[in-house]
């Protein structure tokens, strides 16, 4: 479990790192844009973030993060949950900044402190007043070191407020903000942020123009989740360094999740890590699922128990029985033995995982440039689909080999440039050959070159050829001999040579791309529950609560109420009875007949010999248990009582309304 | 007051009355000549004690009624020290004493909101247009080069800005007083040349003491009267710089000055903006000091006393006639563009501006939109491109389809089984007919098997019985359920539902329906054609709100009503279904504590969902594994439970804070922080019922879900209502960061229903006849009789669903009619008593009307009446 923590607080370093650097550059725009603003309008950016929400949150810490360390340790985050009023905005701005003032230096006076705690009523000129003194402060002392290049290009560092969802704050307010600034602009420098989810046309259908005039507006387009999942995928998937992966199953349904529900990146971290919580618990055997040099230590370690386990790993059974009948015993009985080969395996896995992201990456040079993408254009698509099975066996590679083939030179020269600079960066050693071949496919192509003025030379003299001739036999027959040549032709060097390049990318692929699943002991790294997965991340609370009622067999394994072909029993629980009396009515349902029919119902399965007299008793009962069922249907909203009719209840659900 | 100014009003006031008709215009003209019967005036109206004040504010409104416009002017001049006069007592809640005093500020409005036919006034204002004369410039003086034909059309739209109507008010209120003074203000600044000077200074009197009353500012007054603070309008404010505005520049130098500072206070403390933004421009194009008015009468600003143009209307001069300033001197230098203040100030915004400047950053913003169209017209290629359609529409869930799967193999044998209804271990079931299996054809099973069931249990509702090709005579015995009609609409209803269901899994089923009789696909193809036009249906359906059910009631069932307290003891007694595997279920779910406690440590909240209560559940999980921790458990469904409370006790007793907090959300933040400081804090939450009634609102929701985000904050809840996840939105969801654990328990409701209002437990009807017929008794004959009526009353408007309730001039009225009270106050005291023992309720209508009701269900009433009737 040190590993998993381990694991997650790599990842968030990396998304962290990656939104920075993303957001430099927004940086470094703001403040050379910022030199040229008007002295009556209110700088601007706004920031179009896309859709999602939930990863603002982090967008706009390391952003506020970022400034406070390069521009001004002024900054104010505003949402509009905490702003229904223009006071309130005016008080949360203030106490964020003076707060951050108490901040940086929070030993040069107490009586300030006191000051914001007492909450002086809140107005701009106080926050000017503010400022002015601040700054005053600043100044005359020494000037900080952390301003100390920033304060030279602005005599004063102006104050930053970020408005965090901007569409959700009310016009009014930020009308009411805006003008009230633009009036001490001057003496207060002021910068705006909005963070706008939608298109960068909603500032001016929020503000009208007398408003929106005041601001000088820039726009920044931050990166779009879909990059964001990419390099994420990239950095902790297609690297051998982390030895968790996720199944193929697993990955398509945390890609799914993100692209049809939330396109949430935060909301894709989160099913990882449940992934690896759900691995490490559910998987004893994933004590081995950690850097080689632990690996080694703790196979060493291993008690009895545990190479039981991996005995029992189907892939490891796979395994024994393709060895010799000796080994086999050996295998099943001495633990050291086991342990050895163990070890050997991990280092196997571990070896095909390195190949693997490479010839992975290299194979995405080269399908995703093909027309159409057979195989996809996101690397992702790629390493599900060779996650999945075998992936030369699939006709979508046998179509993008067709593709691959029709390639024309120069792209093939590019490509397998990169390929070389993939091969050569991959820290696998077995590659030294393959790049030797390929260099080598290089200098041919070059060759071809020199060739290629040859042939030119040769096609323009039979074009001549055929201007000359001009009877109609003649002319036949050149044009067959064409037609001929051309055919030959394809077996030129040029194409003699694609076929070579294709034909060997398709072998290293066939030999580096095998499915995880065929590896021996790839229990231990890959996690393959997606079942588990989607239940806790994506649940369906509608189809249980649907399920229970209409089919209380799922749950209660009785046989009384076992149902063949949809037929339910009527001893089952009472609110499954209630409930399916209920489907059969409309809007409003009369509780009297609906009381009814459930004792009607009841009744039967006590059986047809209760007779009258007793029933007075047992009718109190089923009339208690028709009251409870009916609550319970009220409280799990599929009723409410209605005031339209008396004793009347109203459906909630499906052909209610 | 000196017997000398009394005896002038008093003089004046007895003056008036005696003037024949005739004399009035003489008499107007020389009003203005008696020196000093404007200050007695003036301290008359300062002093709400005066006895005097009656007859002058009375006196003052037959001057402003009669025709003639300079006695109209007269008494605006008092408008002002009205005004303040007014507020001030308002804001001292000393309504008794400036009854006349409102009602002339109403009488004036009143007169003023109408034209002489007694039509509403409309007010417009012509927004000047480059291509028209106007009195700012000359078309002809601006250049032919700038004035092309083209771009004249481009200015060649007039924009005329029109006013609400103002509709006649009676009282004050809270809501509409400020609308009124605005517009009386607005009335006032359009006679403004008229007024002498000691009503300058009365208005800026009142604009400083308006905004600084009761505010620290007010020590630095000469003015020591104690008074509260007195709210006030950015509108109203907005109009008040108006006046002063022209104030400053006719002889009130310093006093304007100082109002005007005293108003960008006040605006500043408010943060208005629109006051603020009028009053930083007219500061800011103050001149350094005063303008030369030594010369007394001479004004600075000269306001053309007549309009030029006869049509245009009356206030659209009075804002236009401010703006006619011509100068007489050149010492002044106020730019011209300052004296547009008091037009509306979004046009005010713009011209503040130069022109130059607006134009060039039009063109940056255009630039913008043209960066941002390109780049969205980028965005949709990229996402075409990457994602093909059909990746995009493969979302259904294996496990929905594999449902529907069954759901259509489950229809193809139906057909099959209902032929041979000798399986059925039920002698009463009758031959069904494979017809009704074609009625209901591939709706969703439900119905399917529910239609059987009804039919096996015998009541059939008409809709179903229908469909029986040979009606039984079994069940026409039982034909008291014929009343039981649903229409065909709702029939057709779920067929739409159920075609929605299937639309998108039709090849599938279509396979799985090869079996059954063609009749039955027949149905189904006709369904298909319905799907084009499926969305009008569902509207048509649903229009016609006219739902058929039988008008049987509990009551006529006479069988006595349950309460609480038996229906318990009678379930205790009744025994449980399945307990064996409910416990096994229980079992199963236990097993994952551990598990839970892995991942609530990890940082995941854990919520619980499906059929059955999880209360135990969770108690097991208390007890087994949170023994020796900190932790809190919430009964959500307990009706009265709050986020404040659920707060509290973490503040109280988790973090042993004593003192409260202005608002929930200071609450959390005071957590927030102690969470954070301290990091050995370890709080685990559980909530039953996370979706009860009074936790699902937005904003509960928000402070749960800011709550569980802190990371040492374990949140485990159960949710039950079908649509409980709806509450969340994507924010919420990824602040609550939940796992999802299905665990339907089949348990019953227990604790969670016994706070449920439900219909058919006996409650709150008993106890209210009972408390009403025991407060009744206990009162006069009279109130009794007060009561009656009132009862009465809603008994004949029950059928009245929109009945707001009787309302309290109504009830006075009926009440005198009946002898049984003989004033007002004493119907008052009345309802008092009845208010305090919850036997009525009151509200405010729209039209801010007192409405009275009985908070008691109909029969309850009925029941009581029949009582009452029976005691007399």
């Amino acid at each position: 479990q040190q590993v998993q923590e381990d694991l997650n607080k790599q990842l968030f370093d990396n998304l962290v790192s990656f939104l920075r650097r993303s957001h430099s550059e927004f940086q470094e725009k703001t403040t050379e844009w910022t030199c040229r603003v008007k002295s009556r309008e209110i700088p601007t950016a706004a920031l179009v973030l896309g859709v999602n929400v939930t990863d603002h949150d982090l967008t706009f810490r390391s952003l506020s993060e970022v400034l406070q360390n390069n521009i001004t340790p002024y900054i104010a985050l505003l949402e509009a949950k905490d702003c229904p009023g223009i006071k309130n905005l005016m008080q949360k701005l203030m106490g964020q900044l003076m707060n951050c003032y108490v901040d940086v230096d929070s030993l040069e006076d107490e009586d300030y402190v006191q000051v914001s705690q007492n909450r002086i009523r809140c107005s701009m000129t106080s926050l000017t007043n503010w400022y002015e003194t601040v700054t005053k402060k600043t100044d005359s002392e020494t000037p900080s070191k952390k301003r100390t290049s920033s304060s030279r290009d602005w005599q004063s560092p102006p104050v930053v407020v970020i408005f965090k969802d901007m569409e959700s704050f009310t016009t009014k307010v930020l009308q009411d903000f805006i003008v009230i600034s633009s009036q001490h602009i001057r003496e207060l420098p002021l910068v705006l942020i909005f963070g706008i989810a939608t298109s960068p046309m909603i500032i001016h259908s929020l503000l009208p123009h007398s408003v929106s005039s005041l601001l000088c507006i820039e726009l920044f387009q931050s990166l779009s989740c879909k990059e964001h999942l990419s390099t994420i995928i990239d950095k902790l998937l297609l690297t051998a360094q982390f030895p968790f992966k996720l199944g193929e199953k697993v990955l398509q349904v945390l890609i799914n999740i993100f692209l049809y529900h939330d396109l949430s990146v935060q909301n894709f971290i989160k099913g990882f890590q449940l992934c690896i919580v759900e691995h490490f618990y559910s998987q004893p055997l994933s004590v081995l699922c950690c850097q080689p040099v632990d690996a080694k230590k703790r196979v060493n370690s291993l008690s009895h128990d545990q190479c039981e386990n991996i005995r029992k790993l189907p892939s490891f059974r796979r395994y024994v029985e393709s060895q010799v009948s000796e080994k086999q015993i050996a295998l099943l009985t001495a633990d050291n033995f086991l342990k050895e080969i163990t070890q050997k395996l991990l280092e196997d896995l571990r070896v095909y995982h390195e190949n693997y992201v490479s010839v992975l990456r290299c194979l995405h040079v080269f399908t995703s440039s093909l027309p159409k993408y057979p195989l996809g254009k996101q690397i992702r698509e790629l390493h599900c689909a060779c996650l999945e099975n075998r992936v030369w066996e699939t006709e979508e590679y046998e179509s993008s080999l067709q593709l691959a083939r029709m390639l024309n030179k120069s792209d093939l020269v590019t490509m397998l440039q990169q390929c070389v600079e993939i091969f050569v960066s991959s820290s696998g050693n077995e590659f030294d050959k393959t790049v030797e071949k390929l260099k080598e496919f290089l200098t041919q192509f070059q060759k071809l070159e020199a060739e290629a003025f040859q042939e030119r030379d040769v096609s323009v003299s039979s074009q001549k050829e055929l201007q000359k001739k001009t009877d109609l036999y003649h002319l036949q027959k050149t044009l067959l001999e064409l037609k001929e040549s051309r055919r030959s032709k394809k077996l030129t060097k040029f194409e003699m040579l694609r076929f070579e390049v294709v034909d060997y990318i398709d072998s290293l692929v066939r030999n580096y791309l095998v499915p995880a699943d065929h590896k021996t002991l790839h229990e231990i790294a890959y996690f393959n529950t997606a079942s588990v997965l989607r239940g806790h991340l994506n649940a369906a609370p509608r189809i249980a609560l649907h399920t229970a009622l209409n089919n209380p067999y799922c749950y209660l394994k009785n046989q009384a109420l076992k149902s063949d072909g949809g037929r339910i029993s009527n001893k089952a629980p009472d609110i499954c009875i209630v409930y399916k009396l209920h489907l059969e009515c409309g809007r409003l349902i009369n509780l009297v007949d609906w009381l009814e029919a459930f004792s009607t119902v009841v009744m039967a399965v006590e059986g047809p010999n209760a007779d009258a007299a007793s029933s007075d008793q047992v009718d109190d009962i089923i009339h208690a248990r028709f009251i409870r069922a009916v609550s319970e249907l009220e409280l799990l909203g599929f009723i409410k009582p209605s005031k339209r009719k008396t004793d009347h209840v109203a459906r909630l659900t499906w052909g209610g309304c | 007051m000196l017997g000398l100014e009394r005896g002038v009003v008093e003089e004046w006031l007895s003056e008036f009355k005696a003037l024949p008709e005739t004399q009035i215009t003489s008499y107007a003209a020389t009003l203005h000549r008696k020196k000093t019967l404007v200050p007695a005036l003036y301290k008359v109206i300062q002093d709400p004690n005066n006895e005097l004040l009656e007859p002058v504010c009375h006196q003052l409104f037959e001057l402003y009624r009669s025709s003639e416009v300079r006695l109209k002017r007269f008494t605006l001049q008092f408008l002002p020290e009205l005004i303040w006069v007014y507020l001030r007592l308002t804001a001292s809640r000393d309504r008794q004493s400036n009854g006349c005093i409102e009602a002339l500020l109403l009488g004036i409005y009143n007169l003023e909101i109408a034209d002489k036919d007694g039509n509403n006034k409309v007010l417009s204002f012509t927004i000047p247009s480059l291509s028209k004369p106007s009195i700012y410039h000359e078309p002809s003086t601006i250049g032919s080069m700038a004035l092309t034909e083209g771009a004249l059309c481009q200015h060649d739209l007039i924009r005329v800005v029109y006013s609400d109507l103002h509709p006649q008010r009676e009282t004050f209120t809270a809501q509409n007083r400020f609308e009124v003074l605005s517009f009386l203000m607005l009335c006032y600044n359009s006679a403004i040349v008229y007024m002498p000077a000691s009503s300058y200074q009365s208005l800026c009197r009142m604009g400083s003491r308006l905004c600084v009353s009761g505010f620290p500012r007010q020590h630095e007054k000469r003015w020591k009267e104690h008074c509260g603070r007195v709210v006030l309008d950015p509108d109203f404010m907005v109009q008040l710089l108006t006046g002063v505005y022209y104030a400053i520049y006719n002889g009130q130098w310093d006093l304007g000055q100082e109002v005007l500072e005293d108003i960008i206070y006040r605006a500043q403390l408010e943060l208005y903006s629109q006051p603020l933004l009028v009053a930083n421009a007219m500061k800011n194009s103050l001149p350094f000091d005063a303008p030369d008015a030594s010369q007394e009468g001479q004004k600075v600003l000269k306001v053309e006393v007549t309009p030029t143009v006869p049509r245009i209307s009356r206030t659209a001069i009075t804002t236009a006639s401010i703006r006619r300033h011509r100068w007489r001197r050149e010492g002044i230098k106020v730019r011209k563009d300052k004296t547009q203040l008091t037009v509306s100030v979004k046009r005010f915004v713009k011209k503040l501006e130069n022109i130059s400047d607006d134009e060039a950053q039009e063109i940056l913003e255009e630039k913008n939109y043209v960066a941002a169209l390109g780049i969205c017209a980028q965005d949709p290629v990229g996402n075409g491109s990457s994602v093909s359609g059909g990746e995009v529409y493969s979302f259904q869930t294996p496990k929905r389809s594999s449902k529907m799967a069954e759901l259509a193999a489950e229809l193809a044998q139906t057909p099959g089984q209902s032929v041979a209804p000798d399986h059925s271990e039920c002698p009463e079931k009758t031959a069904k007919t494979p017809q009704s299996s074609k009625r209901s054809g591939s709706n969703k099973v439900q119905q399917r098997l529910q239609s059987k069931k009804k039919e096996y249990v015998a009541t059939t509702p008409y809709r179903l019985r229908k469909r029986l090709a040979a009606p039984d005579p079994y069940l026409e015995s039982e034909s008291e359920y014929s009343a039981s009609c649903s229409e065909e609409e709702d029939e057709e209803d779920q067929k739409e539902v159920s075609t929605v269901l299937s639309g998108r899994k039709t090849p599938a089923k279509t396979k799985a329906l090869s079996t059954p009789p063609p009749r039955n696909t027949l149905a189904k193809k006709i369904k298909e054609d319905k799907m084009s036009n499926l969305v009008e249906e569902y509207f048509e359906a649903h229009s016609s709100s006219k739902v058929l059910t039988s008008d049987r009631t509990l009551q006529k069932l006479r069988k006595r009503r349950l309460n609480q307290q038996t229906l318990h003891d009678i379930l205790k007694k009744a025994p449980l279904a399945y307990a064996a595997e409910i416990k096994e279920l229980n079992q199963q779910h236990e097993s994952l504590f551990s598990k839970w406690m892995l991942q609530l440590h990890l940082g995941f909240n854990i919520v619980l969902y499906g059929l059955g209560s999880k209360r135990d559940l969770l108690e097991k999980f208390r007890t087994s594994v949170l023994q020796d921790s900190v932790h809190l458990v919430v009964n959500g469904y307990f009706p009265s439970i709050t986020v404040r409370s659920i707060l509290n006790s973490i503040t109280e007793e988790v973090l042993d804070h004593i003192g409260t907090f202005r608002s929930p959300l200071d609450q959390l933040e005071f957590i927030i922080k102690r969470f954070k400081e301290d990091s050995s804090l370890e709080l685990y939450v559980l909530i039953h019922n996370l979706d009860s009634q009074m936790l699902r609102g937005e904003r509960s929701q928000q402070i749960l879900a800011q709550l569980s985000s802190l990371p040492s904050i374990y949140l485990i809840a159960s949710i039950d209502h079908i649509n409980a996840p709806l509450m969340w939105d994507q924010a919420k969801l990824s602040l609550y960061n939940w796992l999802w654990y299905e665990t339907t328990t089949f348990s019953p409701y227990v604790e969670e229903t016994s706070y449920e209002n439900s219909l058919l437990v006996q409650q709150s009807g008993s106890l209210a006849l009972s408390s009403l017929t025991h407060v009744l008794r206990s009162l006069t004959l009279n109130a009794r009789g007060i009561f009656r009526l009132l009862a009465q009353y809603q008994l004949e408007n029950k059928d009245n669903p929109s009945y707001p309730g009787l309302s309290f001039q109504d009830f006075y009225q009926q009440c005198r009619e009946a002898f049984l009270v003989n004033s007002d106050l004493t119907l008052r005291a009345q309802l008092t008593e009845f208010r305090d023992h919850k036997l009525i309720r009151t509200k405010r209508g729209a039209d801010g009307v007192e409405y009275l009701l009985i908070p008691v269900d109909d029969s309850t009433l009925t029941d009581f009446l029949e009582k009452e009737d029976e005691d007399v």
